[in-house]
C-alpha cells in the first residue's frame, strides 16, 4: 500500500509541530529517524488517527487519512509506551484485541500467532508478569492481530536487551516482505538493518527522505578516524563533532564527523547511517 | 464484537474489589435497612393478646417503662391462659404452642412480677429476658423484639385493614416492593458509581488505550460493550438482593398462607431501579471523559445523590432527581396519585441516561481521534 503526505502541517495552539511534510512510501519498512522532539511522534499518531493534522494530505492509496473509520480497518498502531490490561493473561490480551479488530480467531490461531512472537509457551501467564521485551513481542501480535496492511511502530526497541531487539527487528523484516511497516526510531541501527528507506526529522521539518544506501553514500568523506594522546582529546571534542572516543591503554581513539580533514594523522573511514544521521542533524 | 466487550467488561469487572464493595454494601443496606424495618415492624398484624389501651397517642412511639410493664406482665397471663405465645422468626410473626414446662414457668413468673417494683429499666429487662429464654427465645419477650410491632396493636383494627387491602390490591410484595426499590433505589444509587467511574479512564491508566482506540472497532460499540457489561453486573447485584427478598416473603406466604406476588420486588427493581443504574453509568462515563478522571465522577454524583435524598416524592413530578423516595408501605389504591408523577421522572431519566450515552460515545470517539486529556490538554509528551 502507498502512503502519501503531501504539504501535512500540525499546530498545537501557535507552536508548529510539523512543517510542509512531504513523503511518499510503499511496501517495505521505511524507517523514520529524528531527535527527541522531532515530530516523530506527532506525525505517527497523525498517520494512526490517533490526531487530526492541521492541514495538508495524507492518503493511504486513494483512501484520506481524515476517513478514520476506514483507515483503521487497514493499519496496526504500536505506540511507544503502552501495557495491556494487568489481570489478562496472553491468550485473552490477544483473543481480545482480535475481536476488538473484528477477526475471529480460534484457540489454534491464536497459538500460531503467539508463536510467531515466540510467546506461545506462556500464553497463560498474565500480562502483568511479562518482561519489557515480552510485553513489546505481545504489543506486536495485537498490533498485526487484523492482519494491516499497514504497521505503524513507534520506538519499537526501546528499552530492550540487544536479543529481544535482534527479535523485534526480525519480525518487522518478516512483517515488510509483504506490507508496509513504518518505523519510527531514534535508533539509527535499527534502520539501518532493517529499512530499505528511511525519513529523517528534525524540528517538525524533514530533511532527508531516500534510501539507507544513498544517505550513508552522502556521508562518505565526511567520517574520520584519528588516534590521540589523552591530553590531546579535549581540543578534537571542542573543535569537531565527535561522534564516539574509544579508549584503548593510553591512547584515545575519535570517530570524527568533518568535512575537512581534522589532523595529518587522520584516517578516512567507511560511514554508517548513524554518521550519516548525524551528518545531516549537525549540519557538517 | 459487541458481545466480546460485553463479556470482558463483565470479566473484568468481577474480578474488581469496587464490584466486593458495592456487593458488601448493598446488601448490608438491604439488611439493615429493608429487612430491619421489615423485622420491626411486621408485615402481618396479629390479632392482641391484650389490647394496649391509653389516651396518648403519643404513647406508641415513646411507651414507658410502666406501659412495658403492664403489657408484659397482661400478654404473659394472656399467654399463659392460651397456652401459645408469640414468636418473631426473621419477618415472621405467629403464635406458637408452649410446653408444660414453659406454662409452669410463666405461672411462677406472673406471680413474680406481681411482687417486684422494677426501679430501672435494666432491672426489667433482665426479668423479661428470662422469660424470653425460657420461652425458647425471639418472643415479644426478648429485648431485641420490645414489644414494639405488638403494643402497636392498639391499631390492629386500622392496620389489619390495610393489610388487608395490601394483600388484596398488592399480594403484599408489591407494596413492599415499593419500599424495597426505595432502599435499595438509594444504596445503589451512591455505590454503583465507584464501579462504573473507571470504566473508560483505566483503559488510559494501563496504557492499552492508543492501542484500543486504533483498532477497527467502532466507538458505539466499545461504549455501548463497556456500558452493558456495567450493566449487567450491578443489575446481577439487584436481581441477587431482589430474589432474596421474594424468597423471604415466600416463607412468609408459606407460613401465612396469604398468596404474594412473586414478581412484586423484580417489577419495582425494573422500573424503578434500573433506569437509576442507567443514569449513573451514563453520567459516569461522560464525567469521567470530559475530565479524563473517574474521581471526579463520584464527587459529582456524590453531591446530586444528596441532593436526590433531600425530599420524599410528593404528587408532583420530580424530573430532577435521579432516584425514587417512597418509603411507604400502602395499597395500590393509595399509591394511585404518585403513580404518573414516578412513572414520568423513570421515563425522563431513562431518556437522559440514553442521551448521556450517546454523548459518551461520541465524547469517546473525539478523544480516540485527537487523543487528548480531558478537560486540560495536557501538552507534554506530545512529540
Amino acid at each position: 500500500m502507498k502512503i502519501q503526505i503531501k504539504e501535512l502541517e500540525k499546530y498545537y495552539g501557535a507552536n508548529k509541530i510539523l512543517d510542509r511534510i512531504n513523503l511518499t512510501f510503499d511496501e517495505g519498512i521505511h524507517g523514520l529517524l529524528g531527535p527527541n522532539g522531532a515530530g516523530k511522534t506527532t506525525l505517527i499518531r497523525i498517520l494512526s488517527t490517533l490526531l487530526s493534522k492541521t492541514s495538508g494530505e495524507i492518503y493511504y492509496d486513494n483512501l484520506k487519512v481524515d476517513n478514520k473509520e476506514e483507515i483503521r480497518k487497514i493499519i496496526g498502531y504500536l505506540p511507544q509506551e503502552f501495557s495491556f490490561y494487568p489481570n489478562f493473561t496472553v491468550y485473552e490480551t490477544l483473543d481480545y484485541f482480535a475481536s476488538l479488530s473484528n477477526i475471529k480467531l480460534n484457540k489454534k490461531e491464536i497459538l500460531d500467532r503467539l508463536e510467531i512472537v515466540h510467546l506461545q509457551d506462556i500464553y497463560k501467564a498474565k500480562t502483568k508478569t511479562l518482561s519489557g521485551g515480552m510485553k513489546r513481542r505481545l504489543g506486536i501480535a495485537v498490533a498485526m492481530v487484523g492482519n494491516p496492511e499497514v504497521l505503524i511502530v513507534d520506538e519499537p526497541t526501546a528499552g530492550l536487551d540487544p536479543e529481544e531487539r535482534i527479535r523485534v527487528r526480525n519480525m518487522l523484516s518478516d512483517f515488510g516482505k509483504t506490507k508496509t511497516v513504518l518505523l519510527s526510531t531514534h535508533i539509527a541501527q535499527d534502520i539501518q538493518l532493517s529499512c530499505k528507506s528511511l525519513s529523517i526529522l528534525n524540528k517538525g521539518k524533514l530533511i532527508y527522505s531516500g534510501t539507507v544506501k544513498e544517505i550513508i553514500k552522502e556521508a562518505e568523506g565526511y567520517v574520520w578516524n584519528l588516534n590521540v594522546d589523552f591530553g590531546d582529546s579535549e581540543q578534537y571534542m571542542d573543535k569537531y563533532n565527535v561522534i564516539s572516543s574509544i579508549t584503548d591503554e593510553d591512547k584515545i581513539s575519535l570517530r570524527i564527523l568533518s568535512k575537512e580533514k581534522p589532523s595529518l594523522n587522520a584516517n578516512n573511514i567507511s560511514p554508517t547511517l548513524e554518521d550519516a544521521y548525524m551528518k545531516l542533524i549537525k549540519e557538517v | 464484537m459487541l458481545r466480546e466487550i460485553f463479556l470482558k467488561q463483565v470479566k473484568e469487572q468481577i474480578k474488581s474489589l469496587s464490584i466486593l464493595i458495592l456487593i458488601v454494601s448493598i446488601f448490608l443496606f438491604y439488611y439493615t435497612q429493608f429487612i430491619g424495618d421489615i423485622k420491626r415492624d411486621g408485615i402481618k398484624p396479629m390479632p392482641p393478646r391484650f389490647k394496649y389501651s391509653t389516651t396518648d397517642d403519643l404513647a406508641v412511639k415513646g411507651v414507658t417503662l410502666e406501659d412495658h410493664i403492664e403489657y408484659a406482665y397482661n400478654t404473659m397471663k394472656a399467654d399463659y391462659n392460651s397456652g401459645d405465645t408469640l414468636r418473631i422468626k426473621g419477618i415472621n410473626m405467629f403464635y406458637e404452642k408452649i410446653n408444660e414446662e414453659q406454662r409452669k414457668f410463666l405461672e411462677e413468673a406472673i406471680i413474680e412480677m406481681e411482687d417486684i417494683d422494677f426501679q430501672t429499666i435494666d432491672e426489667y429487662y433482665g426479668f423479661i429476658d428470662k422469660v424470653d429464654r425460657a420461652l425458647g427465645g425471639n418472643t415479644v419477650y426478648s429485648n431485641e423484639n420490645n414489644f414494639s410491632s405488638v403494643i402497636g396493636s392498639k391499631y390492629y383494627e386500622e392496620d389489619i385493614e390495610t393489610y388487608n387491602a395490601i394483600l388484596k390490591e398488592d399480594k403484599v410484595t408489591n407494596a413492599y416492593g415499593r419500599l424495597f426499590a426505595d432502599y435499595i433505589g438509594i444504596a445503589i444509587s451512591f455505590f454503583a458509581v465507584f464501579v462504573t467511574a473507571f470504566s473508560l479512564t483505566k483503559d488510559k491508566r494501563y496504557n492499552c488505550n492508543e492501542l484500543i482506540y486504533t483498532t477497527r472497532v467502532s466507538s458505539y460499540k466499545y461504549v455501548l460493550g463497556k456500558y452493558l457489561g456495567d450493566m449487567a453486573i450491578i443489575s446481577l447485584i439487584l436481581f441477587l438482593v431482589t430474589g432474596h427478598g421474594t424468597w423471604i416473603f415466600h416463607g412468609f406466604s408459606k407460613l401465612t398462607g396469604d398468596p404474594i406476588s412473586y414478581g412484586g420486588f423484580f417489577k419495582y427493581s425494573i422500573v424503578w431501579i434500573i433506569p437509576t443504574i442507567m443514569f449513573v453509568t451514563s453520567l459516569s462515563y461522560v464525567i469521567q471523559l470530559i475530565f479524563d478522571n473517574g474521581i471526579v465522577s463520584i464527587i459529582v454524583q456524590f453531591f446530586y445523590w444528596i441532593y436526590s435524598m433531600k425530599n420524599l416524592i410528593s404528587q408532583g413530578i420530580q424530573p430532577t432527581k435521579y432516584f425514587i423516595r417512597f418509603n411507604k408501605i400502602i395499597p395500590h389504591s393509595e399509591f394511585q396519585p404518585f403513580m404518573k408523577g414516578i412513572y414520568l421522572n423513570r421515563i425522563l431519566f431513562t431518556i437522559f441516561s440514553l442521551i448521556l450515552l450517546f454523548l459518551a460515545i461520541k465524547l469517546w470517539d473525539r478523544k480516540r481521534g485527537e487523543m487528548s486529556s480531558g478537560y486540560k490538554t495536557r501538552k507534554k509528551d506530545i512529540l
